[in-house]
């Protein structure tokens, strides 16, 4: 080593070439970083050549009503889940000559993307993409499918300001990214004051075991995922996320009824898993086959601790999945977001808050709530097999 | 503690065992402290974290843990209260019951619709006796609530209470709420805490529907005042040391529970309670609604969707990181600790580790000022004892080479003394030489010209100190006229042409007078060798010069008065010869004749040319005296009364008088004659008047005065001065004053020979005459003779009277044909026989021929072939007794041999006047006669 240092000081040249090396790979590291932001970003913008996406099939007939959903989402995963077993809903749905098709998808705004060129009808989502979707005027917005923490998880239990200049694993727009600003903000510090890596939510944890980020934020089930594999992990912030259940205004209109047998499906599966510890582990494992099966990996948590989270997730609005009038106020927490997210440049020209602010619809929910019998939200009956 | 080294510089610590004491110890508490402060403040970069960041993890850990513990505690509490509620109102009976109490309401509103007392009747009813009984039975059942409620889910009046007071009242009166309730299964309406109240706890309604087949009867209020578990949560501080607290608060951080501290405020204004109360979880450290330092963990207690509860977990960061101050403190003490019995330790080991090399220094020290014997006493077998070793045998070395060294410098040393005292010697004789020369000698710079070195002589002549003159250079003090030549022959001395150079010059003094000098410039370089310095010899000639001028200007006056001499010699003998023959005619001729007045005037005429040859020889000092002992205050005196009457009234005419006699060998007339004549001088400078002082005194003149003017002797002298308040004498006027025919007066107002006359008359009395005069102010003539004592040698003059002879025979010898004619002519006719020859050796051979008959000769002292002082010495031989006269036209000066001789001989001047010529001739031969 003292030799080869002795050679480079003693050779400019060799000097230089090192340093000429060294700048080609870096180089060479921010373009290929840069390619697969573009790859990202050109998987974002155009979805429909995606390797599993453009597997769908989309209903192309009137009577499919296609559903996005979010397999690995707790508990938006499960609601899916047993929406799609639910035989009161298929056979409401089939005496309007409809059916109901499932998609599952990898985030919310990739449901967006097919929600807004009409592959889609339905959406459970989270708040951004719901809200992205709902600035636009063209969704209603019908019930609260999820009301959880997002976290943010470092390797040491140090306060927020602690991480000054540091490296959080994120993933951009998404209400995890709000949630971290949350938390930022709480110890008066804002995005300039750490380094944010752009990231897949399932990579964050082993990224922060391996030393590459100093802490990540993340929604369910990523974080619980993370303490558990990692039990020298730390939650050192979170704050509330909310996930939706949202319909094309277009699908609204066509189908008025459907889209009350949807909602009401929503009300059912959430009311079924909070009769009884039973059918929660029931639906947790449920979901788990299915997000395994999708994602190709097998499930990190046990069925009992997905259980919990989908628990923990529904537990606010498990009586009736009204959307609080506060969240969709002006300055209040939708409001909030929507700001966020106009502030981030992710929404389109046409957005504005006062189409998402007319997007939000109670009547739907206050006429299944009026009439429980009428659209069976206290019977049960899933295929569980 | 520190020294000055040769650099100057001074240097802190030079003691090694002081070195060592402050370099172990900087390191020892350096290592010391930077491991305490590593264990509490952690490494930078590392993954290792100190005590204080690990205890800080901790307490937040701890708190974290509380925090969520007890938000566990919270919604388990909820929970239960939820259970409980659920279990109320889905009890069957109870559902039976209020469909009952419904029917039995309407059935008493029916019955009596204006009765507002239709409850006291409804409280008769089973349907309600029943329903408080369950109620009843929950509350004791359940212990928390305060009261049970079950209210109408349509006309939200409350149909059974525990609190008999509200039966019949209508609760929810906040439309929201009633709104808020058709939907929620459970509600809970949290009571803000008042913060004016001192106690009370927190404060709940819980509110469950009651639905019978998803039909919605009542609601089931239940009332929670306090609650044991939630007041141990709240105000137990459990796990969180003295200063800890929860609190909690609702969506808009207003405290639902007693806080521990005071305050007056409705609303929490610290960041976890409004964080928490927005739904956000965390820790920080922050300060509390007292404004002090905290660490605080907030969680949020989700109610329903749309709200919730915050709570804070705090304690005081004082209290939470004591420990850790404590720890920082205790290691401050044990630093300070560790410092001292370190410093203590080391000192022992550094005395002893310095030992060996302090005595080392030391004996090195001893070694320096100067005894060699010094050795070092170590013995130990270490590198030090090694060093210790090598040495002190160095040091034998060097003492042995010492020993030997001395006693070759003693050698020399002795040698060199001798030699120096030599050379001292040596430098003392030159240096004796150079000062104490009678010349200046100087050693000049060549390249610059300024002086180095100079003696006192030098200082003399220039008039500078040694001082002043090396801040000048030689040119400066000499003279404009002379730098030019100075320079080229500097020029000429410094490129070696020359050798060495010499010149008179002249040059500044001090007092600003010029002053000659001679110069001799020689090099102190070898030749070949750059010119660095050369020597300059100085020799003051001022007064060499200024007697050269004089002797220059006596010369001068000496050949004029020669030539007026001869001048009037010859002008004498044509006179001589013109007035003898006069006189005959005189004689031959009638006193009354027509031509006697001719012969009488030419004979006044003749008198007169006589008389102005006798002046033109008196100055040429050629005429004869009559020089007798005489004062020179008597001869003032009787010039005195002439002087009034000559000089005029408007001059002061003073006379001072001198107490000595002043005894002079003078011609009384000549030197009246001289006093007549500086008198008018002085008169003549005075013609507006003026003052005229004559004094006389004794001066002793020495040989300097006497050699500048011509004196034959220093000695004693009468001096007589005439000091005139007139126009004074210029310089040039004043070398010119003594020549004759020099006149600054008008033609015909003066001949120019007073002066000229004074002098001569003064230099035959063997006297000077001085001249001293300021233009403008007043000029003195002095006349210097010499006092009589010294004048004896001179000869008196003799007077002669004449008479007829007696056929003697007389020798004469005139070289000058008329002048000898004449003369014998008038000897004869006085009966005298005349042998005249023409010169000294016809003079010889008549004597010879003659020599019986020869009575007397008569000598013309200047004569071609042989003199007449020849001529008398030869006849003197043949015949010693004959007796002689000398004529001449001027007195001659005879030489040192015959001066003696001569200077008896009787001398007639020419022209010679008949009666004194006779009268001697007679007077001498009588005088033979009387000898024999």
């Amino acid at each position: 080593m003292i030799a080869i240092k002795r050679y480079i000081m003693n050779k400019p040249s060799a000097l230089g070439i090192i340093i000429a090396l060294i700048t080609c790979f870096a180089a060479i590291s921010c373009t290929k970083t840069e390619t697969t932001e573009t790859q990202h970003s050109s998987a974002i913008n155009d979805l429909s050549t995606h390797p599993l996406y453009s597997t769908y099939d989309f209903g192309a007939k009137d009577n499919i009503i296609d559903l996005g959903s979010q397999p690995l989402g707790v508990p938006i995963g499960v609601i899916s889940e047993l929406m799609n077993r639910d035989n009161i809903l298929k056979e409401s749905l089939s005496t309007l000559g409809l059916k109901l098709r499932s998609h599952p998808f990898f985030k919310g705004g990739d449901i967006n993307y097919f929600l807004k060129n009409g592959k889609l009808d339905i959406a459970l989502a989270g708040d951004m993409p719901m809200i992205a979707a709902a600035a636009t005027g063209k969704v209603i917005v019908l019930s609260l499918a999820k009301q959880q923490f997002s976290s943010l998880i470092a390797r040491d239990s140090i306060p927020v300001n602690e991480l000054k200049g540091k490296k959080i694993g994120n993933a951009f727009g998404s209400s995890a990214h709000y949630s971290l600003l949350l938390a930022l903000a709480s110890a008066d510090m804002t995005e300039k004051d750490v380094t944010l890596v752009k990231m897949k939510v399932s990579e964050m944890p082993d990224a922060l075991a391996n030393g590459n980020i100093d802490a990540f934020v993340a929604w369910e089930p990523t974080p619980t995922i993370a303490l558990t594999k990692y039990k020298d992990f730390n939650v050192i912030h979170r704050s509330i996320n909310t996930s939706y259940l949202y319909v094309t205004k277009d699908f609204a209109e066509r189908h008025p009824r459907a889209a009350q047998l949807i909602a009401a499906a929503q009300i059912r599966a959430m009311r079924w898993m909070d009769e009884s510890e039973e059918n929660l582990l029931k639906a947790s494992e449920l979901q788990l086959k299915t997000s395994q099966k999708f994602s190709g990996y097998p499930p990190v948590l046990k069925t009992a601790t997905n259980a919990a989270l989908i628990k923990n997730g529904l537990s606010a609005i498990t009586a009736a999945p009204f959307i609080p009038e506060e969240y969709y106020k002006e300055n209040g927490r939708l409001h909030r977001e929507f700001i966020f997210i106009e502030n981030l440049g992710k929404l389109p020209e046409e957005s504005t808050w006062e189409n998402a602010h007319r997007s939000f619809d109670r009547n739907i929910l206050i006429q299944i709530m009026k009439d429980p019998a009428g659209f069976r939200i206290n019977e049960y009956d899933y295929n569980l097999i | 503690m520190s020294k000055t080294p040769a650099s100057g510089h001074k240097v802190m610590f030079t003691h090694i065992r002081t070195k060592m004491l402050v370099y172990f110890s900087i390191l020892f508490i350096s290592t010391f402290l930077s491991i305490e402060i590593i264990n509490i403040f952690g490494l930078p970069f590392t993954a290792f974290k100190g005590d204080y960041a690990v205890e800080k993890s901790k307490s937040f850990k701890n708190l974290n843990l509380i925090a969520d513990l007890e938000k566990e505690q919270i919604l388990k509490w909820l929970d239960k209260i939820k259970t409980d509620s659920m279990t109320i109102a889905e009890s069957p009976m109870i559902i039976n019951q209020i469909k009952t109490a419904k029917q039995d309401i309407k059935e008493l509103q029916a019955a009596k619709p204006e009765d507002d007392d239709i409850w006291n009747e409804f409280s008769k009813r089973p349907s309600y006796i029943i329903l408080l009984q369950q109620l009843a039975i929950a509350k004791k059942a359940y212990k928390i609530y305060k009261s049970l409620q079950i209210i109408d889910s349509e006309t939200h009046q409350i149909l059974v209470s525990t609190d008999r007071n509200e039966l019949g009242k209508t609760a929810y009166n906040d439309p929201a709420l009633r709104q808020k309730m058709k939907y929620d299964d459970i509600h809970i309406t949290p009571h803000i805490h008042d913060p004016g109240q001192s106690s009370g706890a927190l404060t709940l309604d819980i509110h469950k529907s009651i639905t019978d087949n998803r039909t919605h009867l009542a609601y089931l209020d239940l009332h929670i005042v306090s609650e044991k578990l939630l007041k141990q949560i709240l105000l137990s501080g459990e796990g969180l040391g003295v200063t800890g607290e929860t609190l909690i608060v609702d969506e808009n951080a207003r405290p639902l529970a007693p806080l521990k501290y005071k305050y007056t405020e409705n609303r929490i204004r610290s960041k976890p309670a409004l964080l928490a109360s927005e739904g956000q979880e965390s820790f920080m450290i922050t300060t509390d609604y007292r404004g002090i330092e905290v660490l605080a963990a907030y969680r949020y207690i989700p109610l329903t969707s749309s709200f919730g509860w915050g709570m804070v977990v705090k304690q005081d960061r004082e209290e939470i990181m004591s420990p850790i101050y404590t720890k920082i403190k205790h290691s401050i003490y044990l630093t300070l600790a560790g410092v001292i019995a370190l410093a203590v330790f080391t000192a022992m080991i550094a005395r002893n580790l310095s030992r060996p090399i302090v005595q080392m220094s030391r004996t090195a020290r001893a070694i320096k000022d100067g005894d060699l014997s010094a050795r070092v006493l170590v013995d130990t077998g270490d590198e030090v004892g090694i060093l210790a070793e090598t040495f002190n045998s160095m040091i034998q070395q060097i003492q042995d080479q010492n020993a030997d060294l001395e006693q070759k410098v003693k050698d020399r040393t002795t040698r060199l003394d001798l030699a120096n005292t030599e050379l001292i010697a040596s430098e003392e004789r030159f240096r004796a030489i150079f000062e104490q020369a009678a010349v200046g000698v100087a050693q000049i710079d060549s390249k610059t010209g300024t002086y180095c070195r100079v003696n006192r002589k030098y200082c003399e002549i220039t008039g500078y100190s040694p001082e002043e003159l090396q801040r000048i250079s030689l040119a400066e003090i000499t003279h404009q006229d002379n730098i030019e030549i100075d320079r080229r022959q500097m020029n000429d001395l410094l490129e070696g042409r020359i050798r060495e150079f010499s010149h008179e010059k002249q040059i500044a003094h001090k007092n600003s007078s010029v002053i000659w000098v001679n110069v001799t410039i020689s090099p102190m370089w070898k030749a070949g060798a750059d010119p660095d310095y050369h020597i300059e010899v100085l020799e003051d000639i001022t007064a060499a010069k200024e007697l050269e001028a004089q002797l220059l200007h006596a010369h001068k006056m000496e050949a004029v008065g020669q030539l007026a001499g001869g001048v009037a010699h010859e002008f004498n003998n044509i006179l001589t010869a013109i007035i003898n023959n006069i006189y005959l005619m005189q004689k031959k001729t009638d006193s009354d004749g027509p031509i006697s007045g001719h012969i009488k005037s030419v004979m006044e005429l003749s008198n007169n040319a006589a008389r102005i040859a006798g002046e033109l020889l008196t100055f040429s000092r050629k005429q004869k005296y009559a020089f007798s002992a005489i004062s020179l205050n008597e001869i003032m005196q009787s010039s005195e009364k002439m002087l009034h009457h000559y000089i005029g009234a408007d001059i002061d005419l003073q006379i001072n008088f001198s107490d000595a006699a002043l005894p002079v060998i003078a011609d009384k007339p000549q030197i009246e004659q001289a006093i007549m004549n500086l008198a008018t001088n002085a008169r003549d400078a005075m013609p507006d008047g003026g003052t005229l002082c004559i004094s006389t005194a004794q001066i002793e003149v020495d040989n300097a005065f006497a050699k500048a003017n011509d004196l034959e002797k220093a000695g004693i002298y009468a001096v007589l001065c005439v000091t005139d308040t007139g126009k004074g004498i210029s310089e040039i006027n004043k070398k010119k004053v003594f020549e004759p025919f020099y006149t600054t007066k008008a033609v015909g107002e003066g001949t120019g020979l007073g002066l000229p006359i004074i002098y001569g008359i003064i230099k035959q009395h063997m006297g000077c005459i001085t001249l001293k005069s300021t233009e403008g102010k007043g000029t003195t003539f002095c006349i210097y003779l010499p006092i009589k004592e010294q004048a004896d040698k001179e000869a008196a003059s003799i007077s002669q009277s004449a008479q007829k002879g007696n056929a003697e025979t007389i020798l004469l010898a005139e070289d000058d044909e008329s002048v000898r004619k004449s003369i014998t002519t008038i000897l004869e006719s006085y009966n005298y026989k005349v042998l005249a020859a023409s010169n000294g050796l016809d003079a010889i051979k008549l004597f010879e021929e003659n020599i019986e008959d020869v009575k007397l000769v008569i000598l013309d002292i200047v004569m071609p072939v042989m003199k007449g002082e020849e001529a008398l010495q030869t006849i003197q031989g043949m015949k010693p007794d004959i007796h002689f006269i000398f004529t001449s036209g001027y007195m001659p000066k005879f030489s040192d041999k015959t001066k003696s001789i001569n200077a008896d001989i009787p001398f007639i001047a020419k022209p010679i006047i008949p009666d004194k010529f006779l009268m001697m001739i007679s007077k001498m031969l009588k005088k033979q006669s009387t000898e024999k």
